[in-house]
């Protein structure tokens, strides 16, 4: 979990350089449809993503606290399914805005 | 081919996240080395984020064990990326 947790702040940070490296090289919201939708989308994603950073910062605390037992893990699927869900509009994200263009 | 499917598909979470570490990588060589000349190059990425799709669906929300209604959702929001990419990829063909 803490592993994971990690990782998963690799995201912002690779959000961050993406919105430093966008206007540099042109990319900007009011150029055209396109790239109106690609931010609106993509940040939005973030905020999502966001949500579920600090929801796994919090599952992590509460492993930490040993809350949860064997029939007890409610919290971390629902995370889970949170996060992975995230990870699905991702998956239609990248391949709209970033892999085909 | 439901049977093979299965036999060919990862059968736990770790072998589910080993071939999607392998897809990443496939799709990033794919973005880096392609630059537009191969024709069939959107059918080979509607593929490859179908199946990234379906490993997170099957595996990691466990859709199979979710209520029908729920299940169809999930199944057919993940078609709708490949179905526009297949679109698009075959209207650029024309």
């Amino acid at each position: 979990m803490t592993g994971a947790f990690i990782v998963s702040l690799g995201y912002p940070l690779l959000k961050w350089l993406e919105i430093q490296w966008n206007p540099a090289h042109g990319v900007i919201a009011g150029n055209n449809a396109f790239f109106t939708v690609y931010y609106y989308l993509t940040i939005n994603h973030f905020m999502h993503s966001a949500w579920g950073i600090l929801g796994m910062a919090w599952v992590l605390l509460r492993v930490w606290q040993g809350a949860y037992r064997p029939g007890n893990l409610k919290g971390v699927e629902s995370m889970a399914i949170y996060w992975h869900a995230t990870d699905i509009v991702w998956l239609m994200l990248f391949s709209l805005f970033y892999a085909f263009v | 081919m439901k049977r093979l499917l299965h036999a060919l598909g990862p059968h736990n979470a770790t072998q589910a996240w080993l071939l999607l570490a392998l897809l990443t990588v496939a799709s990033a060589a794919i973005a880096v080395t392609e630059r537009g000349v191969l024709p069939w190059i959107g059918w080979l990425i509607a593929a490859l984020v179908a199946w990234k799709a379906w490993l997170v669906a099957e595996h990691y929300l466990e859709v199979a064990d979710a209520a029908p209604m729920f299940r169809r959702i999930v199944r057919g929001f993940i078609a709708l990326a490949p179905l526009a990419l297949v679109v698009t990829a075959w209207l650029e063909s024309r």
